[in-house]
């Protein structure tokens, strides 16, 4: 990859970044264990790898965004996820600022 | 052993002590959940390519481990020299030559302070910028390789084949019940900590500068250090050895605390000989002129070297004594168990 594409690819995970958990957070307004929140984000047109979602459910767990249960489902313990109260507080903010940022931009496109 | 089960084991061996088995149980429950949506959908189980396919995609354990990591801090000059995952353990080495490293060179300030002598700014600030550079030049490079080795071609890397996989899973899962396991981790450390020490050491005995700073042309290491200087080399090697053999056998935990329990005995007969000694910091010019102003400086030296000595003496014996106590530990799980 040349340095443009680094320098696309590195602005594109940035931007990805933040959107990712805005996507997490609302995915998560209903209870889903990781695997199912993939494909269902993968179904959105928001792919994420294993190794991204995963890690990033534990940090907004320990950030107190969501709660977790172990629960047995289909013969299997399964770990699933959901807002908690202050997560959805959070996410309401947060959409708030998307549709802002969004409107913006909207604007400055349009000239 | 199933290659999901080896590549667990493997990912489980970067990942902090503390949130080991919850992690794992989370990742296997999600690779579980692929594997059964993938075979729902082709009708038949995986075979070892398709899962090895699989296993890939989630990325080298080294890597998947490096992202549960809450501490993501890393060296970075333009592009990434030390990654997170190994970040803690480069910080640690460090910390550990740095702090060995400057306690002996304030010893010599303190002492030459505190003997009346004058000590200019630039004087300290050399040394410890001396010491400084040393240290972060060889650790970091140390670290910066073994990360280069660990994350290189990641694609290219086999879940058929991790290493340290060579014990059953029962013996895994005991194992990490019992915290019997040596990290990988901790041995890498320990082996680079001990090999950087070891330079130090036989360059410090070549040149007196990298110890006393602008002081070493007024006072030198007494003999007795010469005399302990090949048993020090001794015991920093057999840490080394020790690193490395658990770095490839981590299931020999009493191999390590044997291992430290005879590094300890050692360490306390060199302690012994050095105590006995009465003289750790010499004159280098007895006669000159000026060794009388000298003389009270290293009298504060020696003094605060022996205390130094006792410390590290009382050190080693809890030390010495808690290598024993697990040397005989599992000794008394077996028989317990046999009964």
């Amino acid at each position: 990859m040349n340095a443009d594409g680094n320098l696309f690819e590195n602005l594109r995970m940035e931007l990805r970044r933040g959107s990712l958990i805005l996507a997490v957070l609302t995915e998560l307004r209903g209870e889903q264990y990781g695997y199912t929140l993939r494909k269902s984000l993968a179904e959105h047109g928001m792919e994420i790898d294993e190794g991204t979602l995963y890690p990033l459910l534990r940090r907004l767990e320990t950030q107190g965004l969501l709660v977790s249960e172990w629960r047995e489902e289909e013969k299997r313990n399964k770990r699933f996820y959901k807002l908690s109260a202050a997560g959805k507080l959070i996410l309401k903010q947060l959409l708030a600022e998307w549709k802002s940022i969004d409107a913006s931009l909207n604007g400055i496109l349009k000239g | 052993m199933e290659l999901v089960d080896k590549y667990l084991l493997a990912v489980r061996n970067y990942l902090p002590a503390e949130q080991k088995d919850d992690i794992i149980k989370g990742l296997s429950e999600n690779l579980h959940s692929e594997i059964e949506d993938k075979e729902a959908e082709l009708g038949r189980p995986l075979n070892e390519a398709e899962q090895e396919a699989l296993l890939k995609q989630h990325g080298h354990p080294l890597l998947v481990a490096g992202r549960y990591r809450q501490d993501q801090r890393s060296l970075a000059f333009g592009k990434q020299w030390i990654g997170p995952v190994i970040f803690p353990f480069y910080i640690k080495v460090l910390s550990f030559n740095l702090g060995i490293s400057f306690t002996v060179v304030s010893l010599v300030f303190a002492g030459l302070l505190i003997g009346g002598q004058a000590i200019t700014f630039s004087d300290v600030a050399f040394a410890f910028s001396l010491q400084l550079v040393i240290q972060f030049g060889i650790v970091t490079g140390v670290f910066a390789i073994l990360e280069k080795h660990l994350t290189k071609n990641p694609d290219k890397w086999d879940p058929r084949k991790p290493d340290h996989l060579k014990y059953p899973a029962f013996l895994e899962a005991r194992a990490a019940k019992d915290g019997q396991r040596v990290p990988k981790l901790e041995s890498i450390s320990q082996f680079i900590a001990s090999g950087v020490f070891l330079v130090w050491l036989r360059a410090a005995q070549k040149s007196p500068f990298l110890i006393f700073g602008p002081a070493a042309g007024i006072f030198h290491l007494a003999p007795v250090w010469h005399q302990v200087f090949a048993p020090s080399m001794l015991i920093v090697l057999m840490g080394m050895v020790q690193a490395a053999i658990n770095l490839l056998r981590p299931d020999w935990v009493r191999f390590r605390s044997a291992m430290r329990s005879g590094i300890g005995a050692i360490t306390l007969v060199v302690m012994y000989f050095l105590v006995k000694a009465r003289e750790w910091v010499v004159l280098a010019s007895p006669a000159a002129s000026a060794a009388g102003n000298y003389r009270h400086a290293m009298g504060i030296v020696n003094q605060t070297i022996l205390y130094s000595l006792l410390i590290a003496g009382a050190i080693v014996i809890a030390l010495l004594l808690r290598d024993l106590w697990k040397l005989v530990q599992p000794v008394r799980g077996q028989m317990t168990s046999l009964v």
